[in-house]
């Protein structure tokens, strides 16, 4: 192995592991290692620091700016607030029905917005709920924890709903339609099943005491704290109407074109707010993080490894659908140890070497759920996790004892291992019948 | 240390006699009665009972000068007494101005109007406190208003006089 | 199950906690006990007051007036109209839903209203002011004075009167320092609570009914 072989991955996977143990400092670790790419390529006589960010899927990104802009203006026309409040009121307040609503709108609302966004949209609201209703730590945890898997899930489901169907997207890897076709069906057998296991199975309400006062005294202030609230449809329809029109990019405008001028005019609908959005809502810390995290990965690619990961793999003396199981397991791992962000950018790599010898739309749409499933795992392995930790420990939920309840590394582990399982086996039933059915 | 004195009380302010001197002054009651309630009702208790001891008797002067023209001394214009709100909240317009305003027509008597030394006296006038700064409007108006009766008034010389001369048998002094 | 079977489940007062800060406590004492009185009746709207009671004295005051006989809110915005009178800038210190309300259907639509977004209870101030699809706008502590003016009144909540003292938020105490009250041409505490409060009151602090330009009974 020759000397860039070894140095680019070490710089690429100290740097991932340095940000997995202080993500404090994540954005200072990320672009420090990206720096020392850049430095050790140059010296290597890789390329230079320009060559490096002219590789840069720079599409990905405006991709990225422009959808969590379109969330934003989503966000504004409240319809996510009302459709979680009519949820509550046609749950009556039943705990068993909350998860299950809950986790379902968190699905859909995961395919159409960043999981950020999502979480912060519908988590406080539910924590607020969970105080009216009166819960457990044990509901805690396996309704919050079905609540993320559902949102990763959703995420996966469309091409605009994660960064890494995001990336397939924008790379020219697959349509708009040919993900969805293939992932949206996929993601939901496996929303089915969790819920199914958790909701009828674990059954998290067990314990809690329904008593028809918490469910009147529930429905009765939701009802109140959303009195008068309404659906804005001036700031739904652009943003709705920017989403439909990523369809358009089918017929020949580029992803990222029809997400500028869409995401452009769903905010001209209201100038000033538009400015406003623009000015304070731009994730730059996710878009700093990523390019970060590219020029990374260009490095590493032009070192060769990507592409001798790949031709190891498919020199493995198994056969060639048992390839695709051991790459969807190790995305699956991967994500788990290092988030979604880089282990989608570096097995893309590896990826695209695989998609000359198997069917590209099994090994991409494989890739992606075996990544939902290992940002199922952990809380650590995306930052919905944390963000979701965060909220919980702000919301200061306690029981009727008056014990905090939480929501941390531990208190997920049981539905992390059971969601890993679920869609790793999905991803890997999928990439069984892809193969064999040429889809 | 000396020894602690109390608030000298208060008892004798009456806000509706310095709401009735005030009424031509400010026209609307609600304005007025802001107007007051700042005069009157702000700040430490020495300054309320000095600004009514004092528009009072200029009240009282006003009266027996004939009582008081304010329309006539509001045409010959008025500056507006702003509120001191952190310069960075102002607001540009007339919204952020106490209902009183400062009539110019008196400080012309003491220097020439638009010029650097009247701009001087009515920054002087409408500065600190809102308790100062309305007291002092107020007595801006009452004094203009006597300053105008006064004016009216013929000069001593001319006045007739019913009293019968007498001749005085002593010389005129040189 | 009839309503005297009916026991009434722990942690109401986390859930009290929860929406008083965006409701009002006095809105939201109403709201429980309509809503406890229906599930379980009177016997469990006394032991809500003995339960949230002590940590909330207006679903105390509420609760204790119910089992007196108290059972409907009186809203009535008119005389805080009056008090209001001909200002064009309205700035409310404090939230009280069902009284704002009614406060917005009537005033004039020419009158700016704001709402000082702060509170001891985690409040999604998005929320609240959505409900008044923009009529209300919203201002910071800090920043509140921007709205001050010959023409401008503070309105806050009063929670019962007992002879020349009332009690409101603590906040009416931070907004309305010395330097404000002469910025404001009115400031007019509403009265909220019919009961009278038999306990000390938490979460907020005892003034004098004179330091208010207008005091508005409510009853």
């Amino acid at each position: 192995m020759q000397a860039p072989q070894l140095i680019l991955p070490a710089l690429l996977v100290v740097t991932l592991v340095i940000q997995a143990i202080w993500p404090r400092y994540r954005l200072l670790v990320v672009l420090g290692g990206a720096g020392a790419s850049c430095l050790a390529t140059s010296v290597l006589g890789l390329g230079h620091a320009a060559q490096l960010l002219s590789d840069v899927p720079w599409d990905v990104l405006v991709i990225l700016v422009g959808l969590g802009l379109v969330s934003e203006v989503l966000v504004e026309s409240r319809v996510f607030g009302v459709m979680a409040m009519r949820a509550c009121r046609w749950s009556g307040a039943d705990p068993r029905k909350i998860s299950l609503l809950f986790a379902v709108g968190m699905y859909s609302h995961g395919g159409l917005v960043n999981n950020l966004t999502a979480l912060l949209l519908i988590l406080p609201m539910l924590l607020g709920l969970y105080k009216l209703v009166g819960v457990t730590q044990r509901y805690v945890t396996w309704s919050i924890g079905l609540l993320l898997v559902a949102c990763n899930l959703g995420g996966a489901a469309t091409p605009i709903g994660d960064f890494p169907a995001v990336l397939l997207l924008g790379g020219g890897k697959m349509t708009f339609t040919a993900y969805l076709v293939r992932a949206l069906p996929t993601t939901l057998v496996g929303l089915v099943i969790l819920v199914t296991l958790v909701v009828y199975g674990v059954r998290p309400e067990r314990g809690l005491s329904k008593s028809p006062v918490s469910a009147a005294i529930t429905v009765d202030t939701m009802t109140a704290l959303y009195r008068n609230v309404r659906v804005d449809r001036r700031m739904l329809v652009p943003a709705a109407a920017a989403l439909s029109a990523m369809i358009v990019a089918d017929k020949g405008a580029t992803p990222e074109l029809i997400c500028w001028i869409g995401a452009g005019a769903a905010l001209l609908v209201r100038p000033s707010l538009g400015e406003r959005l623009i000015r304070r809502k731009v994730d730059m810390e996710a878009v700093l993080f990523l390019l970060g995290l590219f020029v990374m990965v260009v490095a590493v690619r032009r070192s060769g490894v990507f592409g001798s990961v790949a031709r190891g793999l498919v020199a493995l003396p198994i056969p060639p659908v048992a390839q695709l199981v051991v790459f969807v397991l190790s995305a699956g791992l991967l994500t788990a140890l290092f988030s979604a962000g880089p282990s989608m950018a570096s097995l893309l790599e590896v990826g695209d070497v695989l998609a000359r010898v198997h069917p590209p739309n099994a090994v991409y749409v494989g890739l992606a759920l075996g990544v939902c499933a290992g940002s199922s795992l952990f809380t650590t392995a995306a930052t919905s996790g944390p963000l979701a930790q965060a909220l919980t420990e702000r919301a200061d939920l306690r029981d009727a004892e008056g014990r905090p309840l939480r929501f941390g590394f531990v208190e997920f582990l049981p539905v992390g291992i059971l969601s890993f399982v679920v869609i790793e086996a999905i991803a890997i039933g999928y990439c069984l019948l892809a193969v064999q059915r040429g889809w | 240390m000396p020894p602690h004195r109390s608030a000298p009380s208060t008892a004798f302010i009456d806000p509706s006699r310095i709401d009735a001197i005030l009424a031509s002054a400010v026209p609307d009651a609600e304005d007025r009665a802001f107007v007051v309630r700042c005069i009157l009702g702000e700040g430490p208790a020495h300054h309320r009972g000095v600004n009514y001891v004092l528009l009072r008797l200029l009240g009282l002067l006003v009266d027996r000068l004939g009582g008081a023209d304010m329309a006539a001394l509001r045409e010959r214009g008025t500056m507006p007494v702003p509120m001191k709100v952190p310069p960075h909240l102002e607001r540009q317009g007339s919204l952020m101005t106490y209902p009183l305003a400062l009539p110019i027509a008196p400080l012309s008597e003491l220097a020439p109007a638009a010029t650097p030394e009247q701009s001087a006296m009515v920054e002087c006038l409408s500065d600190g406190p809102p308790q100062h700064a309305l007291a002092n409007a107020a007595m801006v108006w009452l004094i203009g208003a006597a300053l105008d009766r006064i004016g009216e008034r013929p000069p001593a010389s001319a006045r007739t006089s019913t009293r019968p001369r007498t001749k005085s048998s002593a010389p005129p002094k040189r | 199950m009839t309503q005297a079977d009916v026991e009434l489940p722990a942690g109401l007062d986390q859930a009290f906690g929860a929406v008083a800060g965006e409701l009002g406590q006095a809105t939201s004492s109403w709201l429980f006990v309509r809503a406890v009185a229906r599930c379980a009746g009177d016997r469990a709207v006394e032991g809500l007051a003995d339960t949230a009671g002590p940590q909330f004295v207006v679903l105390d005051a509420v609760a204790r007036g119910w089992l007196a006989g108290v059972r409907e809110q009186v809203v009535d915005p008119r005389p805080v109209l009056e008090a209001i009178g001909s200002a064009t800038r309205l700035v409310v210190v404090g939230v009280e839903a069902t009284f704002l309300d009614a406060l917005v259907a009537r005033i004039n639509p020419a009158v700016k209203i704001a709402m000082i977004a702060h509170s001891p209870f985690a409040v999604d101030w998005d929320r609240v002011l959505d409900n008044y699809g923009g009529r209300v706008e919203r201002v910071d502590l800090d920043t509140f004075q921007h709205w001050a003016g010959g023409k401008s009144a503070l309105l806050t909540f009063a929670y019962g009167q007992n002879d020349s003292r009332t009690i409101v938020a603590p906040l009416w105490l931070r907004a309305c320092g010395a330097d404000v009250r002469a910025q404001f041409r009115a400031l007019v505490g509403w009265n909220v609570l019919e009961a009278p409060m038999n306990l000390y009151p938490r979460w907020l602090v005892e003034v004098d009914v004179d330091s208010f330009t207008h005091f508005v009974p409510g009853t």
